[in-house]
């Protein structure tokens, strides 16, 4: 979830801070022979089964302002489970790092379902962190998943992971300073030269911008990565970009001292209430697509409680009411129907429910290719470059 | 044994006890040390040897010096910003506090408690929220930068956040009470007899204050500086907040390498080098201020 | 040299309400050893700062060596002070705080040296050149204070209770070597006590200041031999003070009536007839002899009741057989102190008076009288003196007399 970051921005700082420590508490922890082991995964991934009738207590971690203040004590009503609805994902490396050394431990600290961003869903996973679904046990949430996200390319069957919210990453702009801002090479007008701000989410930014120079992200080499890159670096040294920020730059828009931004949809539904001229852009060559995933990690105690939640949460009435909360896109087929028929203006907002020819142009890889070692070698590029 | 022998040892004995009661008084802290400092550091010296990654099977202490060169390699240009910034920082921070100080300490009267409490307030709010509101301050819109271009002092495109300038200034800012304080206390001590000797034996006031009460308040001064220039080398936050794409300092390195490229080993031996970099920085300043300080009149009769 | 020193014409300060020295005048020749005396808050430490420089007065003049120096800060003044803390920079050596004045004024090096090593000489520091002000002991920092100001040869020296922070023996020491100094340097000293004795012992001249005003100026033995005020008579030494009145006064001479009714004629110093006044007797001056308890009431021990009876001669009332005036008493309290024994005497009317007994033979000191026993105290009429009730408060009592160190404000 991103709408809204830019408030709790300074919260996320701290918690970077505290897992710096934890970080380094944890490699006391576990310093013995070897520091931290990674796990050669795929090969043995557990099933959690759902065994018996759900009942007893659920622990569901997310990211802050991603729910209303009714669903979960329907779902507890409905259910009799108690449910533990901690939001304490800010930030999907920030999260990883926190819950990373009680994972390799095959533990999650009671978690039952956590909430990431599909690319670090996919890091787990091979990490051998998640555990797979019960597929009869989330089939009724399954059924409802609308056609687009039913298979990406990171988990193709949904064997893993089922989105929370979606939305798309591509141009927040203020309109009244910038109104000829319509793709993402238009960042690199010199017009604009120090008004201009891109994520520090690499798998958001950089992707853009191979688009804009017309490479398909799908079939992106490491060259195309580090090319972007490159040009990324060239804008930064020279600058033409401000500063690399994270959900902040709303505060940067909002204060005048960005006009066109790379950003997420929702933060633009945010922002516009304070001031009608910023508007999420469509970029000329296509945004990205990304979704935030329910995942099961290993040590879960309750799965049969988490499927029950999915299934709850995947009911389109149950549904509506989250997404007219949170204005993202939502993965559940007929949410449009039930909120058309409230009256909602969430309905006619192509940032919920984008038409097909709206996100034509999107993509949805976002991660570099080559294997870990080829990711890193690009990761290590681009945070140098945020870093500069 | 009861021979007069086991009377004789019964007296070194009690003594060795009395000998031993200051290392159990030690043992408290020796161990928090231990367990706190010494121990994190050991693991960190280790990891910082090791090699690998999460994603390939973990980290392996392999005594992996080369962390170090590309430590120092590829993050050169970002150490000598870091200590630039903190080294800018530190200076204007003292031409702040030492006025300030002077004035609370000498010419504060009943006012100095609530001075000092004035000094120490903003600690009431959070870090992290003192430099947003910074951000806020020299935003590009903000009356400052409009105030600024209107008196030329600033080109009509110029800016204050996300410049070198920026970053500075919030380390200064944030760092102003470590300053301070040092420098009050140690300034509040000094028996303004000394001064009057002073002023006695035909010094003027600023005479007086260049060979008095500056040599003796060097102990505080000594003591800001340190207290400001060291985590201000470190910091992450004001580059974070208050820079753009050029004022990163190695705490955001640190920070990034962290918790974005979960990269340990490189982590760790960039801590440990910014760590020895100040060591060494601050001994050769220790040593070079503590015998300036304390030796001014034996440095004005070698001239 | 007719210009004095140090002159203060009507010098007043005032902090705020609170008024530290009042319409002074003074008056210091060069070369003189010149004592301010008085308890705590009598205004002593503030006439000295005056003329140092660190107080503007708020009202009169100061002149040293005949030009007035309102508004001149110290480092102008042709003064230098010794502090009662030493307040020696502790961050410099014994050479280098010595050396600081003559290094402000630019003095040469090799004069310098000289200088500092020869004054460090004098006051038998030497061998300490090059220790620091902590590794030194009261006694030596307070030498090497007196060198640091004197080694640039001030005007004045003004020296503010140097030796209050050191105990006896070495005050005693260090307060003849100081005299030693004064008179081979020949430079005016302006000396800040609260000691009477120390003031005795060192000064040329003394005034006796209380409550911000000078109470007597005078040589040391004029001041104990002859107070002019309540005050001084019970600042310097023991306060044997008898009430009374003038009774009879012309040129100067005059017949006194104590309130016990004994009567005697002596100096009156401008006391007119019919003023309040009290008689003062050193202790040392008075002579005890025991009282035959079979003579009169004075044997029932009751103070009170004690009267003066006639000497054997019978005659005049209070007049020994030798012309000696008489009181009797009764013992209250009796003190061996070493070279003398302290008598406390009661008399009529509740006045105590101090008898010093010289322990110069040890039979003589066993028939000294004890507590309760009836005594008659007489004097030389030469020894007697009456003097003004003082202003302000009496002086307090010796006994209570603390040497307290003195603050300014």
């Amino acid at each position: 979830m991103r709408t809204d970051e830019g408030r709790i921005g300074p919260a996320r700082r701290i918690a970077l801070a505290l897992i710096a420590l934890g970080v380094a508490l944890g490699m006391v922890a576990c310093g013995g022979d070897s520091g931290i082991e990674g796990s050669e995964a795929e090969s043995d991934v557990e099933t959690a089964e759902a065994q018996g009738e759900a009942s007893g207590d659920l622990f569901v971690s997310n990211w802050p302002f991603y729910i209303d203040r009714k669903t979960v004590p329907a779902f507890e009503k409905k259910t009799g489970i108690s449910v533990k609805y901690v939001e304490d994902v800010n930030d999907n490396t920030a999260f990883f790092g926190k819950v990373q050394p009680l994972l390799e431990r095959g533990e999650a600290g009671g978690r039952d379902i956590m909430v990431v961003t599909d690319w670090m869903a996919k890091k787990m996973y091979d990490l051998g962190y998640l555990q797979n679904f019960d597929k009869e046990a989330v089939g009724p949430a399954l059924d409802n998943l609308i056609p687009a996200l039913q298979s990406p390319s990171f988990d193709p069957e949904r064997n893993y992971s089922l989105p929370w919210q979606s939305g798309m990453t591509g141009l927040v702009v203020n309109t009244a300073m910038a109104p000829d801002v319509t793709s993402i090479n238009d960042l690199f007008d010199p017009k604009y030269k120090g008004k201009v701000e891109m994520l520090t989410e690499m798998r958001d930014t950089v992707p853009l911008v191979m688009k804009a120079s017309g490479v398909n992200p799908e079939d992106a080499t490491e060259e195309d990565w580090m090319a972007a890159i490159d040009k990324i670096e060239q804008a930064a040294a020279s600058g033409q970009i401000r500063r690399f920020t994270g959900n902040d730059y709303t505060r940067d828009l909002a204060n005048g001292d960005a006009v066109a931004v790379i950003g997420w949809s929702g933060d633009a539904v945010q922002l516009q209430a304070d001031n009608p001229d910023i508007e999420f852009v469509m970029p000329d060559e296509g945004c990205m697509l990304w979704s935030d995933n329910m995942v099961i990690p290993v040590g879960a105690p309750n799965p049969a409680a988490a499927y029950e939640w999915m299934n709850y949460a995947y009911e389109p009435a149950n549904q509506a009411q989250i997404t007219n909360y949170n204005y993202y896109v939502s993965p559940v087929s007929g949410v449009k129907e039930i909120l058309e028929k409230q009256g909602s203006d969430a309905a006619k907002s192509d940032l919920v429910f984008p038409p097909e020819e709206y996100t034509a142009d999107c993509s949805t890889v976002d991660t570099p290719p080559g294997g870990p070692e080829a990711e890193q070698r690009v990761e290590r590029a681009f945070q140098s470059v945020i870093t500069g | 044994m009861t021979s007069p022998k086991g009377r004789d040892r019964s007296a070194p004995r009690g003594a060795l006890r009395r000998r031993a009661i200051p290392y159990f008084l030690l043992g408290p802290g020796l161990i928090w040390l231990l367990l706190f400092f010494v121990v994190p550091l050991y693991f960190m010296g280790r990891l910082s040897l090791e090699s690998g990654s999460l994603e390939t099977g973990g980290f392996e202490f392999t005594w992996e010096w080369s962390n170090y060169g590309h430590a120092l390699g590829d993050y050169q240009d970002r150490f000598v910003r870091s200590f630039f910034f903190a080294g800018s920082a530190t200076v204007i921070a003292l031409l702040i506090a030492y006025p300030l100080a002077y004035a609370i300490a000498f010419r504060g009267g009943r006012w100095k408690n609530a001075l000092l409490f004035a000094v120490v307030a903003p600690f009431f709010t959070t870090y992290l929220i003192r430099t947003l509101a910074w951000q806020t301050i020299l935003s590009d819109d903000s009356p400052v930068v409009s105030t600024m271009q209107t008196l030329g002092l600033l080109g009509d495109g110029g800016r204050l956040l996300a410049t070198d300038g920026a970053v500075i200034a919030g380390l200064t800012y944030n760092f102003l009470p470590f300053m301070v304080l040092p420098i009050y206390a140690s300034l509040e001590r000094i028996d303004v007899r000394l001064i009057e000797a002073a002023r006695d034996l035909y010094s003027s006031a600023r005479t007086a204050f260049w060979r008095v009460t500056l040599p003796l308040s060097a102990p505080g001064v000594v003591a800001g500086t340190l207290l400001t220039f060291i985590p201000a080398s470190g910091d992450y936050i004001n580059a974070e907040f208050l820079g753009g794409t050029n004022q990163a300092m190695i705490g955001n390195v640190i920070q990034s390498l962290y918790l974005n490229l979960r990269d340990f080993p490189s982590a760790a031996a960039l801590s440990f080098t910014l760590m020895a970099v100040i060591l060494i920085a601050v001994f050769i300043y220790i040593r070079f201020a503590g015998s300036e300080a304390l030796m001014g009149e034996e440095a004005e009769k070698a001239k | 040299m007719t210009e004095p020193s140090v002159r203060l014409e009507a010098v007043t300060k005032a902090f705020g309400d609170l008024v530290a020295v009042r319409e002074l005048d003074l008056d210091i020749p060069q070369g003189e050893f010149f004592t301010l005396l008085g308890p705590s808050g009598c205004g002593k430490t503030t006439t000295l700062r005056l003329v140092a420089g660190f107080e503007q007065p708020t009202g009169g003049r100061v002149l040293i060596e005949g030009s007035d120096v309102a508004g001149m800060p110290p480092h102008r003044r042709p003064t230098n002070t010794v502090f009662q803390s030493y307040a020696l920079f502790p961050h410099l050596n014994v050479r280098e705080n010595v050396a600081y004045g003559l290094r402000r004024k630019k003095v040469g090096g090799d004069e310098i040296k000289r200088r500092v090593e020869a004054e460090l000489e004098r006051v038998g520091m030497a061998a300490d050149i090059n220790r620091r002000p902590n590794q030194l002991s009261g006694g030596m920092q307070q030498r090497v204070a007196l060198a640091r100001a004197l080694v640039n040869l001030p005007k004045v020296l003004l020296l503010d209770e140097p030796l209050g922070a050191l105990d006896l023996k070495l005050r005693k020491g260090l307060q003849l070597e100081l005299k030693r100094i004064q008179r081979e340097v020949g430079i005016t000293f302006v000396y800040v006590t609260h000691d009477q004795e120390e003031a005795l012992t060192m000064s040329d001249r003394i005034a006796v200041m209380n409550q911000g005003r000078v109470e007597q100026i005078d040589a040391p033995a004029q001041v104990y031999e002859r107070p002019a005020t309540t005050f001084v008579a019970g600042f310097i030494g023991v306060s044997n003070l008898m009430p009374g009145q003038v009774t009879r006064a012309s040129s100067g001479r005059g017949q006194v009536r104590l309130d016990s009714g004994v009567e005697f004629e002596t100096a009156t110093d401008g006391i007119g007839s019919g003023e309040r006044c009290h008689a003062v007797v050193r202790p040392e001056k008075l002579e005890i002899t025991p009282v035959d308890s079979s003579q009169g009431a004075s044997a029932t021990g009751d103070p009170s009741s004690a009267r003066i009876r006639p000497g054997p001669t019978g005659s005049e009332a209070g007049r020994a057989q030798d012309g000696r005036p008489t009181i009797d008493g009764v013992v209250e309290a009796s003190v061996y102190l070493g070279t003398a024994t302290q008598i406390v005497v009661v008399l009529p009317g509740d006045v105590r008076m101090t008898v010093l007994v010289p322990n110069a033979d040890e039979a003589e000191r066993a028939r000294l009288p004890g507590g309760g026993a009836p005594v008659r105290l007489s004097w030389a009429p030469e020894h007697i003196h009456v003097v003004r009730e003082s202003a302000g408060a009496p002086a307090p009592d010796a006994g209570d007399r603390a040497p307290v160190a003195e603050t300014s404000k």
